[in-house]
Order: structure tokens, then sequence, then C-alpha cells
């Protein structure tokens, strides 16, 4: 706790010059709204993900044959799998949410 | 134990070092890639033609392009701000294809495999069912590899 307020004090100076010497800041984001911010993170995130989901699914693959019977390791290669198509629900439904929400709340 | 991890970190270290000089010498590391899948539905821009995507504003003075290794530095012919994403999902699906090839193989020969079992197993039971089960995971890894292929058109169709 004590460690926070000089680290809050030492932030808060910093915007002292801006405010006396009327220095301005260039907006390095494209984004204009805090919406179009959060829009731009969830699209980063949906499209790694997107990436990553079938190469869980080739690993699980992979596991599975190299499994050849040994029921552990089949056991394993199906939590990879079960997991993965969890994640990709799961990144389908951020991408809906939005939607479904404005939509229920007439936003 | 912990001479252990010393003495690998002071290897990795020493392998950095050795290999530095490659990515300080000819002005810094690549700011551009060749895609080698379709990704315009993150940008238009992100197309596998063969032309390297790079950052908009390109300013020769300061950034550095070169993905064919002649030691020349040049204009991406594509400029997008998305060209990081594009690059680093692009690897993440080269990855996934190096896996899908060597799963391929693999399963080729799981099924010679079992047919090799399946001769020579004679009439032994245990035999029989253990290369019954090579055929069996040998397919469900087929599947699932075909799967992995067609997920992401599916996806791209729906979302876009």
């Amino acid at each position: 706790m004590r460690k926070i307020i000089p680290f809050g004090l030492l932030i808060g100076l910093s915007f002292v010059p801006i405010a006396v010497l009327g220095v301005t800041l260039d907006n390095p984001l494209n984004a204009t709204s805090f919406e179009a911010v959060i829009n731009s993170i969830i699209n980063f995130v949906f499209y790694i993900g997107m990436a990553l989901v079938p190469l869980g699914i080739v690993v699980s693959a992979f596991y599975f044959f190299t499994a050849a019977g040994d029921v552990q390791q089949v056991g394993n290669a199906k939590k990879i799998l079960f997991y993965t198509l969890l994640g990709l629900a799961i990144l389908l439904l951020s991408k809906a949410l939005g939607a479904i929400l404005t939509g229920i709340l007439h936003i | 134990m912990r001479k252990d991890k010393k003495i690998w970190l002071f290897s990795l270290l020493l392998v950095f070092l050795f290999f530095s000089h490659l990515v300080l010498a000819d002005g810094g590391p690549n700011q551009c890639c060749v895609l080698d899948h379709d990704l315009h539905e993150i940008d238009t821009e992100c197309i596998n033609d063969g032309n390297p995507v790079g950052p908009p504003n390109w300013d020769i003075s300061k950034n550095w392009c070169d993905p064919d290794g002649d030691g020349h530095s040049e204009i991406p012919a594509h400029q997008t701000t998305k060209w990081g994403l594009c690059c680093l999902v692009d690897s993440i699906y080269n990855v996934t294809d190096w896996l899908f090839y060597v799963l391929m193989a693999g399963i080729a020969i799981l099924f010679i495999l079992a047919g090799f079992f399946f001769i020579t197993a004679g009439g032994d039971t245990t035999k029989i069912s253990q290369s019954k089960r090579f055929v069996l995971y040998g397919i469900i890894g087929l599947i699932l590899a075909l799967m992995a292929r067609i997920i992401p058109a599916i996806i791209k169709k729906f979302v876009s």
C-alpha cells in the first residue's frame, strides 16, 4: 500500500507539464473511442485464437495416433481435443456476444 | 540441479551472443514478411501473392525489410497497420501445416504397420486386437487432421 502512494504521485506529477506548458499528445492508437479499442483487442485475440484452434486439433490427432491403444495417452488426447473445441466455442461466442447484447438492450 | 541451470543459462547466453550479429548487422530484424496463406479476412492487404507485407508510412532510413536475405532492404508492396498480426497468424498456420504433413506421413506408416500386424498375427487374438486399435486410432487421427483443415474455412464463412 505504501509503495502505491509515491508511484501514484509520480504519475500525477508527470501530467503537470501537460497542464502548465500546454503540451499536446498525439493519439498513438488508430481508434478514437473506447469501444473501438476494445473491439480491436477482441479482433486481435480472435484471429490468434482462430490460428491456434487447428494447431490444437492437429496436436490432439498426433497424441491419438501415437497412443496406439494406451488408455492414458488416449485420455490425454481426448482432453486436448475437448478443451480446444471448448476454446473455439468461447471464441465464437465472444464474437457474437457483443451483437447479442446490443440487440437485447437496444443500444 | 542449480549448477545445471547455470550451465544452461550460460550456454543460452553464448548462443545469443554468437547469433546476435546476424540480427543487428543489417539494420535489425525484418519489419515485414511474405505470407504463405491468404489472410484477407484480417486485412485486405494481407494477401499471399509473394510480395512482402509491412507497416504503413515506410521510412527507408529507419525500417528494414529483406525477406529474400540478399542484404538489400526493399519497400513492402502491401502496407497495413495489421502486418504484425498477419505475420504472426501466418507463422502459426505454417506450424500447423508442417504438423499436418508429418501426421499424414505417420498415419500412412501406421496403416502399413497395422496391415503387417494383421498378416503376421496368424489367428492370435491379442495381436489382432492390437492391430485393430492401430487402425482405429489411425482413422481418428486422420479425421481430426482433416477437421483441423476444414474448421478455419467454415468459421471464415460464418464470421465474414
